[in-house]
C-alpha cells in the first residue's frame, strides 16, 4: 500500500513537470518525455514493472483531458510500453549506459511509428490536414531530449536507487527481472 | 497448457492489472476535483515556464530586440490593431443604421478570466487546459481571448473544473471570419498546425491583400463578431486553381501568455 502510494505520488509529480512546466518552455525543451524516460529508466535498469503502468496511465491521461499529439494516444503508449518492457528482458538486458539509451529509443521509436499510423488514419477518414514537417520536428526534437533525460538520469542513478529504496518501490533484494 | 499459462499470468499480474483498471476508473470519475485539486500545483508551473519562454525570446530571433521592448510593442499592436476592427466595424455598422434607420442594440460580452493549467503545443496540435470548467458557465464553443480581445482558441472539451482548449492554429480547428478587405469576405480560418492559420477557398474576385486583419464573423455560435485573429501575410493566387488561399499570422502567440479571458455570456 504504501508502495502503491508512493508510486502514484511521483507519477503526478512527474506528469504535472512534463504537461504543465516543460511544455511551457520554448524550443525543443517543450518536448522533452520526462514520464516515457522515467518510466523506461525503471524499467530497464531498475527491472520496475512500474514503469509499464506509468507509461500506460500518462497515455491514458492525455486523453482523457486531451492534449496529447494524435488521437488515443493510449495505444501508442501501451505498444511503447510493451517494447520498453520486451526489449529490456530480453535485447538490452546489460545495465549499461547503451542499454538504456537502446531500450528508451527502440520503445519511443514504437510509441512515434503508432503515432504516425494513428496519424494517417485519421487523416484518411477525416477533412483535417496533417502537417508531417511539424511532426518530424516535434519527433525529432522529443527523441533527442528523451536521451538527454536518460543521460541526466544514469548519472544520478545511485541517488535515484536509494530514493526508491526510501520510498519502498524498490526492494534490496529486487535487481533483476 | 494453456491452464498453466492462465495460472502463471494470473498469479502474475491478474492482481496488479485489477489495481490499474481500478486506478483509471477512480481518474475518469473524480478527474473534475482531480484537476481542480492539482490546478493549484500546476498554475505556477505554468506561470514560471512562460515566464522563461518570454525570458529568452531573444535567443530565438535573429536580431536582437529587448524583451521590454517586444512586449512593448505587441501590447501597442494588439491595441492599435483592436481599435481598428471597431472602428471598421462601427463605420459598417453606421452605413446600415442610416440606410436602415432602426436602432441596433449591441452584444454585451461577459469576461470570465482562467489561469493555464497544463499545454501541449508539439506537431499539429495546440491545446491547453484552464482552471474553470461547466460550474463557472462555460460551455463547449467558448471562445477564450488574450489582450484586447485577440481570439486564441476555442474549448473543446468540459468537466465540471475544468476546460480543454484548442487553440486557432491546432489543426483540428476552423473559425468562421470575415477578412477587413474591400469586399468583407466571408471565410473559414483553419489551423495548420505551428503558429500559423490558412484561409481556404477564397474567391479569386475577392481581393485578398497582405496586412487585411482577420475578424470573427460572428456566424458561429457563442462566437461574438469582431475578435481579432490574425493578420494576413501571404496570399496564395494560383490561377490554375478554383480558389485562392491567404496564410495568416496570429496575433497573439499562446506560449507566451499564462492568464487567458473566457466569453461565457454573449447577450
Amino acid at each position: 500500500m504504501i508502495r502503491l502510494f508512493f508510486s502514484g505520488f511521483f507519477f503526478v509529480i512527474l506528469a504535472i513537470i512534463q504537461i504543465s512546466f516543460l511544455h511551457s518552455l520554448p524550443w525543443a525543451f517543450s518536448a522533452t518525455p520526462l514520464v516515457f524516460a522515467f518510466s523506461t529508466y525503471l524499467i530497464q535498469h531498475r527491472s520496475l514493472t512500474l514503469g509499464i503502468w506509468w507509461i500506460i496511465i500518462f497515455g491514458f491521461c492525455l486523453d482523457l483531458i486531451k492534449i496529447g499529439i494524435t488521437p488515443h494516444e493510449i495505444i501508442s503508449y501501451t505498444l511503447g510500453a510493451i517494447v520498453a518492457y520486451s526489449s529490456a528482458r530480453r535485447l538490452f538486458s546489460n545495465r549499461s549506459f547503451y542499454g538504456i539509451l537502446a531500450c528508451g529509443i527502440i520503445s519511443y521509436m514504437t510509441l512515434i511509428v503508432s503515432e504516425i499510423i494513428i496519424l494517417s488514419i485519421y487523416s484518411l477518414t477525416s477533412l483535417t490536414h496533417i502537417s508531417w514537417t511539424n511532426f518530424t520536428e516535434y519527433a525529432v526534437w522529443s527523441s533527442s531530449m528523451l536521451i538527454v533525460v536518460l543521460m541526466i538520469l544514469f548519472v544520478f542513478a545511485a541517488k535515484i536507487r536509494r530514493l526508491l529504496f526510501r520510498s519502498f518501490i524498490l526492494s534490496k533484494t529486487q535487481e533483476t527481472f | 497448457m494453456s491452464g498453466y499459462f492462465w495460472q502463471s499470468f494470473k498469479k502474475k499480474y491478474l492482481g496488479r492489472s485489477m489495481v490499474i483498471v481500478l486506478v483509471i476508473i477512480i481518474i475518469f470519475i473524480f478527474r473534475g476535483p482531480l484537476t481542480s485539486a492539482l490546478s493549484f500545483i500546476q498554475t505556477p508551473l505554468v506561470s514560471a515556464g512562460t515566464w522563461v519562454t518570454n525570458q529568452t525570446l531573444f535567443l530565438f530571433n535573429k536580431d536582437y530586440v529587448s524583451v521590454s521592448t517586444v512586449i512593448d510593442l505587441e501590447n501597442k499592436l494588439g491595441a492599435m490593431a483592436s481599435d481598428q476592427a471597431k472602428l471598421e466595424l462601427l463605420i459598417e455598422e453606421n452605413k446600415q443604421l442610416k440606410e436602415q434607420l432602426a436602432f441596433l442594440q449591441r452584444k454585451q460580452a461577459v469576461f470570465l478570466s482562467a489561469a493555464i493549467t497544463s499545454r501541449i503545443s508539439a506537431g499539429n496540435r495546440n491545446n491547453f487546459t484552464i482552471d474553470r470548467g461547466s460550474d463557472d458557465g462555460l460551455v463547449i464553443g467558448s471562445p477564450v481571448i488574450v489582450g484586447e480581445g485577440i481570439l486564441v482558441g476555442k474549448i473543446s472539451a468540459l468537466t465540471k473544473t475544468a476546460a480543454t482548449v484548442t487553440s486557432i492554429t491546432d489543426n483540428t480547428l476552423m473559425t468562421a471570419v470575415t477578412l477587413l478587405n474591400e469586399s468583407r469576405t466571408i471565410g473559414l480560418a483553419e489551423g495548420m498546425g505551428g503558429n500559423l492559420i490558412v484561409l481556404r477557398f477564397i474567391p479569386h474576385d475577392q481581393t485578398v491583400s497582405v496586412n487585411d486583419l482577420i475578424v470573427t464573423s460572428g456566424l458561429e455560435d457563442n462566437i461574438p463578431s469582431g475578435l481579432l485573429l490574425g493578420i494576413v501575410n501571404t496570399v496564395r493566387p494560383d490561377p490554375t486553381a478554383p480558389f485562392q488561399e491567404a496564410i495568416v499570422e496570429p496575433l497573439a502567440d499562446i506560449a507566451r501568455h499564462h492568464i487567458v479571458s473566457v466569453i461565457t455570456d454573449t447577450n
